[in-house]
């Protein structure tokens, strides 16, 4: 066997004087290799990445076990020969590219930095090699790009350019730490295939990747470890742990995501219960124990360090720290079902072709244009339904949420919901019937409670704008519904976890009668062992109130999952709408297929559509067109020369395309991987 | 360890009354200096009359001849005899009427101009910030300067002078925490909920930019000292025999080789003000943290 | 960016127009003022009005600002001048020229002869007090920030919090304490004339230094903090982590953009200076446009007053602007739309 690209043993840190955040971590790849280290926030996965560089910010240090990449122990290497090591041998590609380069710098300049490292200032020009580069990372002018500021390119761009700057250095060992997460779906997908591709042609380059994204992982990954409060829990293939997980958190994470076969739609998503828990509050012995459904009393919570044990049944390499592994049931099937739902007929909101646009401004006075949020939107939305609105950001779903709510105002069309036209109503001007009719769940938990106010306060208000006395047997009662500790009235935000606060703004938005909720984006910034219960949660409240729900989402296995009609925005227009079963089925607009390509499960072995590549740069955009042109694969040359007719079906599925219905039935071919 | 027992995340901008009553302002070393010389000369200034030793303006010929410190008076007495310790005293008295009035004003009026001109945007919001750049175009010296040219000088003058030039400041440092807040989650919640906005501004917004403008205001009333003093040591302060802090300083300049004290005892007077102003603003910004 | 430019230009030529009209609303306020000021505490009832029927002063305020403005661009005469007021004031350029300020009432003479025996005078001071406070600051400033919360920077940050703590009429007052007073190595006072036993250049010494010790405490803070701010930015992170050495990174990476926000500071603190050169001036009995000015408030010679302001409220503005421009210059998120 060869030696090992990185090689960590017993890793330990600690940041400040604070608990260790990473509890013995053991890691090796090989050279070649493709590592996903999955974790949700706070399990330790980002501290593994700059522990291996040595680069542990706020006063983090090792505090135990050994790094070696290369060979080289990072621990005791100079501060000169780590940083041959970081040009030359390793590279990392971070979370956020639009900080991560120099503003002031042009893109050629910072990446010809790495090469001149290597050949010094007086060497050979290194713009051959920096264009080879950027063709490889799939730019179609890399000589455009060179001349580029950071300020100038879109996040996707960045982040190819990014990663194309990590190549440069031809490391041995590559770190990419949640390299796209802010990035939409499908350019996602873009950035996690050319990490594939890149993957296989390396020839021998050692590949860390870090997400909390299951589907990711399994896409780009060849072995993989689960991380949980700052150990490896779980290891193995990636078949081996995605198919055949072994340990109860890894069971309990895959079986909860909406797009688990095994629950079919509009069944009750399994949760997890419990926290994410804090370093501090960790004793030896099985760190999963409270949230665990196959924790047995006596024997995981003795106060002994688990060590790593090969799961029985399995193949080679795939081992777990668990006790239980040879006994250890699947995770149970939810008790509950889904309540049952009153859809009386009738419609809450009916939106008739809304309009709205901004007048996009520059810093310092600059040159302004228009951004088209709304265009001749029109869709209904039934009393107790569910409805999704999808599309990526710039899409014009949050605006049209924003409207509804009476944060923003329409600039023509209507929104009838109570008898009145509410498109052109702020909040302030409306009655307190329609204000309690309509409320909104934001999608930030940090910031959706105001911090200086306790939880009971909050409520309290809540309540009495809905129209009630807000005593404090309604604001227990509304805690309770929400299933927060008793004592959680008394407390700040700052106490609450994020679960926890998503938790209160729903309560919030219940507190009154509730026709029609307006839920954006409410479980996106959570983690994704608590995202099932929150979505549950929402169901079960909505289903006891009768209300309807607007669902705002870029998450199509949950927009799937849950809702009854879906609405497919881009850039402000409808291209499709329809039942679930119609949006997720044929015939599909070119831009759904797009984005359900961009859909990956947590399945090693599914093999990612992609589409043909379209050429960007032949398209132009012009109002009135088919907003989606410049990206579309499917174009005709009549879309370059006329709107495309919306078709509606006879059973309400509507299509904006010139295409004909029969042929988006038929699914492009797709391009097999590797 | 139970559901019950959270991950918690640090309550990274509770309002700054939250955190008064919770005492760890005076955990900062800093901060419990600097109140401890402000509460020092407040106590000073308010008990002025019974504390002071002598009348300020009383003169004592025989102490004239040689005014260095003795048994009679501790700290010794000005060129012409009047008692120093009791003229730093009741110079606290100036001090700490004129600070706190011009500071108050400057503060009400810039923190109300920024809460307007940030929530409202627009036209509200250019012709305020317009307003501010043209005060800013004056510096507050050459400003008093014109005031007390056309009107004398006066009390009311220095307050209508600091207001004008700090005002500008202020609103321009409230309008930025209230477009920072002002697109969070919560207060959109609160417009969605139908508040109106002085309840949103009052009730949301305040609470969460305390800090920030704490900081501020600490840092503006060292200025303000400076300023003050400065004005007296140009003989442009309030108009004698009031005593104040520095106009003693500029009486004392000439005799600086033989009795440096006349202009040191009060220069530090007056340093000592601004020192523990900064430090009390570093105590705020370290408890913000 | 030539529009931005533009654009910019017009507000801040709007702003001191502005600026001037109150500068003259204020010092104008009441006519009546004028015109016995004009002519001291002992003028008749009827001298009083005759003065005030030829300057028009019971005109509307917005018309004699307008002649005011008219005045100074040489289009409308000063009536002030010339045998007819019987105030011996003459101007031998006449009434009507380009930068006319009118008469300093203070000196009888016409103010852009007050203005040229003074002007150079504070020039010297404050172009020495910018050109030292800047080195000095960014050379400090970048020591403290880099090495943050070593002995180094804990030294020059206590240093620059005591500093900025002291007044500068304090400082002054001791240092002429220290080196006046107890030393005896320099001039407690400047009067800058060629008879004295002291050079010119001894005698700025004291000035300029209260000048740099004031202003520089405050821009290296500035300077300081900008730049640990640069530092923890995530760009620096991935200079350092491609494995750049740490000159390179400081040069190259960080003092570029640690920089944009210190240069509007700095150009601002000129207009502080300018503050600071009243207060420095009066001390030490410096001969320049400072001291004029309190002079001249003191006297209540309003003319000069509005000039001076006029030539104060120039200098910010023209600051503001540069340092705007500096901002877009140095920024490409602003320069390249
Ligand atoms: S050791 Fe026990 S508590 Fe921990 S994961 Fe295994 S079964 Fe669950
Ligand atoms: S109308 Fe044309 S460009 Fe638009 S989606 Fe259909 S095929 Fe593509």
């Amino acid at each position: 066997m060869t030696r090992p690209v990185l090689e960590i043993a017993g890793l330990r840190v600690a940041y400040g004087d604070g608990a260790d955040v990473l509890r013995g971590v053991d890691l090796t790849i090989a050279p070649g290799e493709t590592y996903g280290l999955v974790g949700e926030s706070g399990s330790g996965k980002s501290t593994v990445a700059y522990a291996v560089q040595r680069y542990l910010g706020g006063g983090g240090r090792i505090t135990g076990g050994r790094i070696l990449v290369d060979g080289t122990d990072i621990g005791s290497a100079s501060e000169a020969g780590l940083r041959q090591l970081r040009g030359r041998r390793m590279a990392m590609v971070h979370q956020n590219p639009a900080t991560a380069l120099n503003p002031a710098m042009r893109i050629g300049r910072q990446l010809a930095e790495t090469p001149r490292l290597r050949s010094g200032e007086g060497g050979a020009d290194p713009t051959a090699a920096i264009l080879d580069v950027l063709r490889r990372v799939r730019f179609q002018y890399p000589e455009q790009i060179l001349r580029r500021w950071p300020h100038q390119l879109s996040g996707g761009q960045l982040q190819r350019v990014v990663i194309a700057m990590a190549l440069l250095a031809r490391p041995a060992l590559l770190l990419l730490d949640e390299p796209t997460t802010g990035l939409d779906a499908t350019v996602e997908g873009e950035v996690a295939s050319l990490v594939r591709e890149i993957a296989d042609q390396s020839g021998g380059m050692a590949i860390l990747y870090i997400s909390h994204n299951l589907g990711l992982i399994a896409r780009v990954a060849d072995r993989i470890g689960v991380m949980y409060a700052g150990q490896i829990v779980e290891e193995g293939t990636a078949r081996q742990v995605l198919k055949a997980p072994a340990h109860p958190y890894t069971r309990a994470l895959l079986a909860s995501l909406p797009g688990n076969p095994l629950i079919p739609p509009g069944q009750r998503l399994r949760t997890i219960p419990g926290l994410v828990p804090r370093p501090e509050d960790l004793a030896p012995g099985c760190a999963f124990a409270p949230r665990c459904y196959a924790m047995q009393p006596g024997l995981c919570d003795r106060l002994m360090p688990l060590d790593m044990s090969a799961a029985p049944g399995s193949g080679r390499g795939h081992v777990a720290r668990c006790l239980r592994l040879g006994d250890a049931p699947q995770p149970p099937a939810e008790a509950a079902t889904v309540m049952p739902r009153r859809r009386a007929g009738g419609r809450v909101v009916d939106v008739v072709d809304l309009c709205r646009s901004f007048t996009a401004r520059r810093a310092f006075g600059g040159r302004a244009g228009r951004v088209v949020a709304a265009d001749r939107v029109s869709f209904a939305i039934g009393k107790g339904d569910i409805l999704s609105l999808v599309g990526e950001s710039g899409s014009g779903k949050s605006t049209i949420a924003r409207i509804l709510t009476g944060l923003d105002i329409a600039d023509s069309g209507t929104a009838m919901a109570l008898g009145t036209d509410i498109a052109h109503r702020p909040a302030e001007t409306r009655t307190k019937e329609l204000i309690a009719a309509i409320r909104i769940v934001f999608q930030n938990p940090d910031n959706t409670l105001n911090p200086a106010h306790r939880v009971g306060r909050i409520l309290r208000r809540a309540l009495r704008r809905g129209g009630r006395a807000g005593s404090a047997e309604e604001v227990a009662a509304l805690v309770e519904a929400v299933r927060l500790p008793a004592d959680a009235a008394d407390r700040r935000p700052g106490a609450l976890s994020g679960g926890q606060k998503q938790r209160v703004a729903i309560a919030r938005a219940f507190a009154g009668r509730a026709d029609l909720i307006i839920a954006d984006e409410p479980v996106s910034a959570l983690d994704v062992s608590v995202q099932a219960a929150i979505v549950e949660l929402l169901r079960d409240i909505q289903a006891q109130h009768g209300s309807a729900i607007l669902f705002v989402s870029h998450d199509l296995e949950l927009v799937r999952h849950i809702s009854d009609r879906v609405v497919v925005l881009y850039r402000g227009t409808v291209v499709e709408q329809g039942s679930t079963a119609q949006v997720f089925g044929l015939p599909r607009h070119p831009y759904t297929e797009m984005l359900l390509a961009a859909v990956h499960p947590p399945d090693p072995d599914h093999v990612a559509p992609e589409l043909p590549a379209c050429n960007e740069s032949a398209a132009t955009e012009a109002p009135g067109l088919c907003p989606f042109l410049p990206r579309c694969h499917r174009r005709l040359p009549l879309c370059a020369a006329t709107p495309p007719p919306e078709r509606v079906s006879a059973e309400g599925h509507a299509i904006r395309c010139h295409h004909a219905p029969a042929d988006l039935m038929q699914l492009l071919p797709t391009v097999t991987k590797g | 360890m139970t559901a019950g027992a959270d991950r918690t995340t640090t309550p990274a901008r509770a309002g700054f009354l939250v955190r008064l009553r919770g005492s760890r302002l005076l955990r900062s070393r800093s901060a419990t200096v600097g109140l401890a010389i402000l509460v020092f000369w407040l106590v000073v200034a308010i008990g002025a009359p019974w504390i002071a030793p002598y009348d300020p303006t009383a003169i004592d010929f025989a102490a004239s001849a040689d005014p260095s410190p003795s048994a009679a008076h501790w700290l010794g007495t000005d060129a012409i005899g009047r008692d120093l310790l009791s003229r730093i005293i009741f110079g606290a008295r100036t001090t700490f009427l004129v600070i706190p009035l011009s500071v108050f004003s400057a503060f009400l009026v810039g923190a109300i101009a920024g809460l307007a001109g940030g929530w409202y945007g627009g036209w509200t919001d250019t012709i305020l910030a317009r307003a501010g750049d043209v005060m800013l175009a004056f510096p507050a010296l050459v400003l008093y300067i014109i005031l007390i040219t056309t009107f004398g000088p006066s009390l009311w003058n220095i307050v209508i002078a600091v207001t004008l030039t700090y005002a500008p400041g202020v609103a321009r440092l409230m309008r930025g925490q209230v477009l920072a807040v002002k697109g969070l989650e919560y207060v959109l919640a609160a417009r969605a909920a139908g508040e109106s906005p002085i309840y949103i501004m009052a009730a949301e917004i305040l609470p969460n930019v305390g800090t920030p403008l704490i900081v501020d205001l600490c840092l503006r009333t060292g200025y303000a000292v400076i300023l003050v003093g400065t004005l007296g040591f140009l003989g442009l302060g309030l108009p004698p025999p009031t005593p104040d802090w520095g106009g003693m300083v500029v009486e004392g300049v000439n005799l600086m080789t033989i009795y440096p004290h006349i202009a040191l005892l009060p220069a530090a007077a007056v340093t000592s003000v601004v020192v523990a102003c900064n430090l009390l603003a570093d105590g705020f910004r370290e408890t913000a943290r | 960016m030539a529009r931005i430019v533009l654009n910019r230009l017009g507000q801040f030529a709007f702003i001191l127009l502005i600026a001037s009209f109150l500068l003259f609303a204020v010092t104008e306020f009441s006519p009546g003022n004028v015109a016995s000021k004009i002519l001291g505490p002992y003028a008749l009832e009827s001298q009083v009005r005759s003065l005030s029927d030829r300057l028009g002063l019971d005109d509307p305020l917005f018309t004699r600002y307008l002649r005011w403005l008219g005045m100074l661009v040489g289009l409308v005469p000063n009536e002030l001048g010339g045998p007819a007021t019987g105030l011996g004031l003459s101007d031998p350029r006449g009434a009507q020229y380009f930068g006319n300020f009118g008469f300093s009432l203070m000196q009888g003479r016409p103010i852009v002869d007050v203005l040229a025996d003074r002007f150079g005078h504070t020039v010297t001071l404050t172009v020495w007090a910018i050109g030292l406070t800047v080195p000095i600051s960014l050379v400090l400033g970048v020591l403290a920030g880099m090495t943050e919360g070593s002995a180094l920077d804990r030294i020059i940050s206590v240093t620059t919090v005591s500093l900025t703590s002291l007044p500068e009429f304090v400082v002054a007052v001791l240092l002429i304490f220290v080196f006046a007073a107890s030393l005896g190595w320099l001039p407690g006072t400047s009067p800058l004339d060629p008879g004295d036993r002291w050079s010119v250049g001894s005698q700025l010494v004291l000035p300029v230094a209260v000048l740099v010790i004031a202003s520089s405490a405050y821009v290296t803070r500035i300077v300081r903090s900008s730049v640990v701010d640069t530092l923890a930015q995530p760009f620096v992170r991935t200079a350092r982590l491609k494995g750049l050495a740490p000159m390179r990174v400081a040069m190259l990476h960080v003092l570029r953009n640690a920089m944009i926000a210190p240069v509007t500071v700095i150009l601002l603190q000129i207009n502080w200076i300018l503050t600071g050169v009243v207060v420095v001036e009066a001390i030490f009995a410096y001969p320049g446009i400072g001291r004029l000015m309190l002079e001249a408030a003191l006297f209540g010679d309003i003319y000069l007053i509005q000039a001076l302001t006029l030539i104060a409220l120039s200098v910010a503005v023209t600051t503001q602007f540069l340092g705007d421009l500096a901002y877009v210059l140095l920024d490409p998120r602003i320069r390249v739309a």
